[in-house]
């Protein structure tokens, strides 16, 4: 077996840059989940949410030959998710996980059965092309550094002022503020005559306009193609790397890029299954370190104190 | 507004409404189904005379609904202490694995008698192991079990993989499976019927939940526990115990389903061994309201939505991936249902 190939540079060079690549639907779902979850929120149908944003992206992506109308359709449909969701934990207040575990199941099983109704079960699925790779003038040319960072596709560049972005928004805006209010002591919010309802509402459509952004950017950024399962998992995995993150942007990307290089290595080594190292334990790596993340996070300590409760004025 | 609010008092008009919105499932699918190009009556109809038109339907329905409805007992157990096991489907898996390892290295070198119930313990044993890791990880660290289930489940699935390649494969096939169990360790079919004897088990175990839940001190504490676990720390009820113990009895239903399907109805493993059982159930516990005989109901009526989509699928041309679709609105309306007319406190 060549084992040696798996030190030569290039070998390496290719794998972290897929690493990056992989990372990057896991962490825009880890980004809107640290948003919902800030407002006071656990929305856990990031999976279902990511499935059926998946699917969107790449049936507008097919039929329009655009793959940024893809994407555009996975972002609405993660705000129709988001919608249902603040309705039954808001509006409802039915119990968040039992409305979380249902929208997993509501929108995995429209993605399925809409692909195959639609696209069939044939030997090769439909394909487009996903979004090509455009080097960065100079940055590119620096060894390994511009082959991993520099020479992606122009969405993966977007993430990081997306990132940015939000969190600058979480720590140093108005909105911000009640943003966190909201999750930590939501009475004192409505006291001081904010709609803690609609913050809510506004970061769950928000959050979950991201999630199904990352659903999308896979089928249609990355792949290419729709498979059923294509999510598998990755939904469950964001919601670990919130609290591995401890609800922090920042620490989101480390989190997302750790999970990135993990199926970045399992895509890559599979081939080197043996009868020592079955293929199969590659493919259970990215689990495994998602669990071993979670170890390394104390749970409690930096959870939003509202999370997961629903708020009535009326019980102030 | 008048007519909700009078209804709440009311416990019957109360159910029908809840009944009535729940039904909104129909609705909602027959738009999507008339976007596809298809009368939603034929598809409704083609799906209730597949699920009950025969004899034979029905006896199919049993058959699918056995494991669906012990992996909702198990799950009942955990939800009711706040536990939210979602690595049913692993811990089913590592059940039924358990369950044709023996099979197949014991099966005709010792009795039925011997060999059918090691192997259902065996079933109930692996499957309880699965969940041990995220019950204990919850119970000493406050990890979230979500999440760590759900990942068992990934790990499970490619073991799996694995196994019926390797160790276990038979090797006079080309594809990766088992050989088929022995007959002798196969479960008897009830008066040569297609139902085996797992459904009575699985019906036995409805009463055994309940009599758990309502007549046990341990019922006690789990549901103290679920309600509100601070308070029942203080009054002396020891809560990671009880997190354990829910998971790991949960996981022992599921684990038990396993052991079940392989040996009532598959008689060996392939990867295709994890159909999505241990997700069904998650919306049978929900939609059964964490009650024994509310799951016994849900599992009867998903099982039978499951058979009929086969029927529909060749009567209109529908994919039969359509009726978890209509599962998941079923039990989302019905909670949408519950919450409106829930009584004001």
């Amino acid at each position: 077996m060549p084992w040696d190939l798996l030190l030569r540079e290039a070998f390496i060079v290719s794998l972290f840059a897929a690493a990056i690549r992989l990372a990057m639907p896991v962490l825009l779902a880890t980004l809107g989940e640290i948003i919902t979850e800030l407002s006071g929120v656990s929305n856990l149908g990031l999976e279902g949410i990511m499935t059926i944003g998946a699917f969107a992206g790449f049936a507008i992506a097919f039929v329009t030959g655009n793959t940024w109308w893809g994407l555009l359709a996975s972002a609405i449909t993660g705000c129709v998710m988001g919608l249902l969701m603040s309705y039954l934990s808001i509006s409802l207040k039915i119990d968040q996980f039992l409305a979380g575990l249902v929208l997993v199941l509501l929108g995995s099983s429209l993605g399925n059965f809409l692909y195959r109704q639609i696209f069939g079960l044939s030997g090769s699925p439909p394909r487009i092309d996903p979004l090509p790779a455009m080097p960065i003038p100079y940055l590119s040319d620096i060894p390994y550094i511009g082959e991993i960072f520099f020479s992606q596709s122009m969405f993966v560049y977007l993430i990081l002022p997306i990132a940015l972005i939000l969190w600058f928004t979480i720590n140093h805006t108005t909105w911000g503020l009640k943003l966190r209010a909201s999750g930590e002591v939501p009475s004192a919010l409505q006291s001081a005559g904010t709609n803690v309802s609609l913050i809510r509402y506004e970061a769950v459509i928000l959050g979950s306009a991201l999630v199904g952004l990352g659903g999308g950017f896979l089928t249609t950024g990355q792949l290419g193609l729709y498979i059923e399962g294509v999510i598998a998992g990755r939904g469950w995995v964001a919601l670990a790397l919130v609290i591995f993150s401890r609800w922090n942007p920042g620490l989101a990307i480390i989190g997302a890029v750790i999970f990135g290089t993990a199926d970045s290595i399992q895509f890559r080594l599979q081939a080197f299954g043996s009868e020592i190292i079955p293929y199969e334990i590659f493919l259970m790596l990215p689990y495994i370190i998602t669990i071993l993340a979670l170890l390394t996070a104390g749970q409690r300590l930096s959870q939003p104190t509202s999370l997961g409760q629903s708020f009535s004025k009326e019980e102030r | 507004m008048g007519l909700i609010e009078k209804s709440r008092e009311n416990p019957i008009a109360r159910n029908v409404l809840i009944i009535l919105i729940t039904s909104l499932s129909l609705p909602i699918t027959g738009i999507i189904i008339l976007l596809l190009g298809v009368n939603p009556i034929q598809a409704f109809a083609s799906l209730l005379e597949g699920a009950f038109g025969t004899m034979r339907a029905i006896s199919e329905t049993a058959r699918l609904a056995t494991p669906l409805l012990l992996i909702g007992l198990g799950l009942v157990i955990a939800y009711r202490c706040q536990i939210w096991n979602i690595g049913a489907e692993g811990q089913y898996i590592a059940g039924g694995l358990g369950a044709i390892w023996i099979g197949l290295e014991w099966g005709g070198y010792i009795p039925s008698a011997v060999i059918i119930p090691v192997m259902l313990i065996m079933g109930v044993v692996c499957g309880a192991l699965w969940a041990l890791l995220p019950g204990l990880l919850k119970a000493r660290l406050g990890l979230s079990e979500i999440v760590v289930s759900l990942m068992m489940n990934f790990v499970a699935l490619f073991g799996l993989a694995y196994i019926v390649r390797i160790p276990l494969k038979n090797p006079e096939y080309y594809l990766p499976q088992t050989a088929q169990l022995d007959l002798s360790a196969r479960l008897p079919n009830l008066f040569g019927s297609r139902i085996h004897i797992g459904f009575l088990i699985a019906i036995a175990c409805v009463f055994l939940v309940q009599f758990i839940l309502w007549k046990t001190a341990f019922g006690y504490e789990l549901r103290a526990v679920g309600s509100n676990a601070s308070a029942a720390e203080g009054a002396g009820i020891k809560v990671e115990r009880s997190i354990v113990s829910v998971m790991l009895i949960s996981g022992a239903f599921a684990g038990l389903a396993g052991a079940i399907q392989i040996m009532g109805v598959y008689y060996f493993a392939a990867q295709g061994f994890a159909s999505g059982y241990g997700y069904t159930a998650v919306l049978i516990a929900i939609l059964g309201q964490l009650n024994p005989f509310g799951v016994l109901f849900a599992a009867f009526l998903f099982a039978a939505l499951v058979i009929g989509a086969d029927f529909m699928h060749r009567a209109v041309g529908l994919e039969q991936a359509l009726v978890h679709f209509i599962q998941a609105t079923i039990v989302m309306f019905f909670l949408i249902g519950s919450a409106i007319m829930r009584k004001k406190d």
